[in-house]
């Protein structure tokens, strides 16, 4: 009840003007440093979790259900690089090893910004999507049976649905902007490797990018019921040279009732058309229903 | 009668007892839900309407171009038809007359309860205070609170598929949602709903392992001169290869933004 006066409070606007705040957020978030997007997220914390029991579904697996957030920026992935090439790397020297056509593309990063993704209302793409900005209490809800595990964000409605027990993939032909997730249990780890992405979906609001062969493989390893600690690695022969991973604690959000709240972004968006000319983009040309708002 | 006609009229009885209990407990059976580990009737699975005539018109109609005839899905009031005050049908005229406003034809959000019969399937995930609706179409995804019965005042916000507060009543699911955007369409021939004082109340039972019988009744005295309810069967996808896949209508309506035009190698 508190949690909904206060967000009732807090967003007492329309939907639609909420969707063009967020997207100017987004803008102005994508170039600050990462400290600035502490608004988003808990504080991060001091001393490293301790190690404890965690909650368990009937098979005995660990279940994820509830509410979390990932200390993840989302102005720059590259801060958060702890290997690259399966080799550690120092905190000054984190870098996407780009290939060159992609080292262009993310150099061209401002002259490209209507092709950012979230500009057009498309989900965020895997990973990033789990770290988006939240408005409303909670940013990414867990669901979880024994078959199968639901990640939720507020952020364009972006949603993934991964077997966990193995699947065969779907057609190569069939692209989806969050890609084909299947997952599988090592010991208490959860491994979900994402395959038949777009090279539509930016891994950040800053421009890093990659092509339509990605393969992302996440693992969710438990700490304490509280605390996983998350690690992302991402393969891409067409834009990288080498394999690059990221890992950021994930923890659990205070209020297990925290909830999502519904994200209009089509019905009313008319943000992509604000990067035309002045910016090399081609919005003119690409009516979007959603623009000729009643 | 013989000495023994009641002794032979008792064991009947008993037999006919004991038959009605077997066949009644069976019934109960069939009737009877699966359990999840929460203690809540398994609604879990991938779930679409099998008829897509009420997408097209809720209300009974004969077929036209693109579009099935269809008996309607209005079963109160009987007559089949949507209650609407003359202020609500001239708008649903209105709305007729300008399907570019559809906002189907726009990628919006459907709004409920025309989500729940869209041509797309869904999946139901459950959880012990949520349950989710994850629609195919345009990532739509409907949020249903378990852990609280109360929403927004009345238009402090307005929500394209509104605000799902839920309960299970015995075997049912019930929900009540409020906190509507003002301009759903429930088909596309432009009946409607909406607005801050609509209410819609749902109700999802399984009547067999495979069917939802779901209804919902639509209360709103701005727009209808009574509440009045619908009808529809969701059936659950049988093939084990059946996933939720996406349907993101604004990227392929805005046609031209694909992956970027890579650059010259530096």
């Amino acid at each position: 009840m508190t949690s909904r006066a206060v967000i009732g409070r807090v967003f007492r606007v329309r939907p639609v003007l909420r969707s063009v705040l967020g997207c100017v957020l987004v803008w102005a978030l994508g170039s600050a440093p990462a400290s600035a997007q502490s608004v988003f997220r808990a504080a991060p914390p001091g001393a490293p979790p301790e190690p404890g029991p965690i909650a368990r579904m009937p098979d005995g697996k660990p279940d994820l259900s509830g509410n979390w957030s990932i200390a993840v920026s989302i102005g720059d992935i590259s801060a958060h690089i702890v290997r690259v090439g399966g080799e550690p790397v120092a905190a000054d020297q984190r870098a996407i090893p780009y290939t060159p056509v992609y080292a262009q593309l993310r150099a061209e990063a401002e002259s490209r910004m209507y092709e950012e993704p979230e500009l057009h209302c498309y989900m965020s793409g895997v990973p990033s999507h789990l770290w988006r900005q939240a408005y409303s209490g909670a940013g990414l809800i867990i669901q979880q049976n024994e078959d199968y595990i639901v990640f939720l964000h507020e952020f364009q409605g972006s949603r993934r649905i991964a077997p966990l027990s193995g699947r065969e993939r779907i057609p190569d032909s069939i692209r989806l902007f969050m890609g084909d997730g299947v997952g599988r249990w090592e010991g208490d780890t959860l491994v979900i490797e994402t395959t038949n992405n777009t090279g539509i979906t930016w891994l950040d609001t800053g421009g890093n990018r990659h092509s339509d062969q990605l393969v992302v493989t996440e693992r969710f390893t438990p700490i304490n019921d509280d605390s996983y600690s998350y690690e992302a690695t991402f393969v891409d022969p067409e834009a990288y040279t080498a394999s690059w991973t990221i890992a950021a604690p994930m923890t659990r959000g205070s209020d297990p009732n925290a909830e999502i709240l519904e994200f209009a972004c089509i019905e009313g968006n008319t943000d992509h058309l604000h990067y035309t000319e002045e910016v090399g983009g081609s919005s003119v040309a690409a009516p979007n229903p959603a623009s000729d708002t009643r | 009668m013989t000495p023994c006609a009641p002794v032979r009229a008792a064991a009947y009885a008993l037999a006919a007892v004991g038959l009605h209990m077997i066949l009644s407990s069976a019934a109960a059976q069939d009737l009877s839900p699966a359990r999840n580990r929460h203690g809540q009737p398994d609604f879990e699975g991938i779930w679409q309407a099998l008829d897509p005539a009420p997408h097209f018109n809720i209300e009974p109609h004969g077929a036209s171009y693109g579009m099935p005839a269809g008996l309607g899905i209005i079963t109160d009031p009987p007559s089949g038809r949507i209650p609407y005050t003359p202020a609500a049908l001239a708008q649903r005229d209105a709305n007729r007359a300008n399907p570019s406003a559809d906002p189907f034809a726009r990628c919006y959000k459907p709004g409920v309860p025309h989500l729940m019969y869209l041509p797309f399937p869904f999946q139901i995930v459950q959880s012990h205070n949520l349950v989710t609706i994850n629609s195919e179409y345009v990532h739509n995804t409907r949020f249903i609170y378990l852990h609280r019965d109360d929403h927004f005042g009345e238009g402090e916000i307005d929500l394209w598929n509104g605000d799902s507060v839920g309960r299970f009543e015995g075997d049912a699911l019930v929900t009540d949602v409020f906190n509507f955007h003002p301009d759903i369409w429930l088909d596309r021939s432009g009946n409607h709903a909406g607005g801050p004082t609509l209410r819609v109340n749902e109700r999802f039972t399984l009547i067999d392992a495979d069917t939802i019988r779901y209804e919902a009744t639509l209360t709103d005295p701005e727009d209808f001169t009574q509440p009045w309810t619908i009808r529809v069967y969701l059936y659950r996808h049988k093939d084990p290869s059946k996933q939720i896949l996406e349907y993101e209508c604004q990227a392929y309506a805005e046609n031209s933004l694909g992956p970027p035009e890579l650059p010259e190698p530096p």
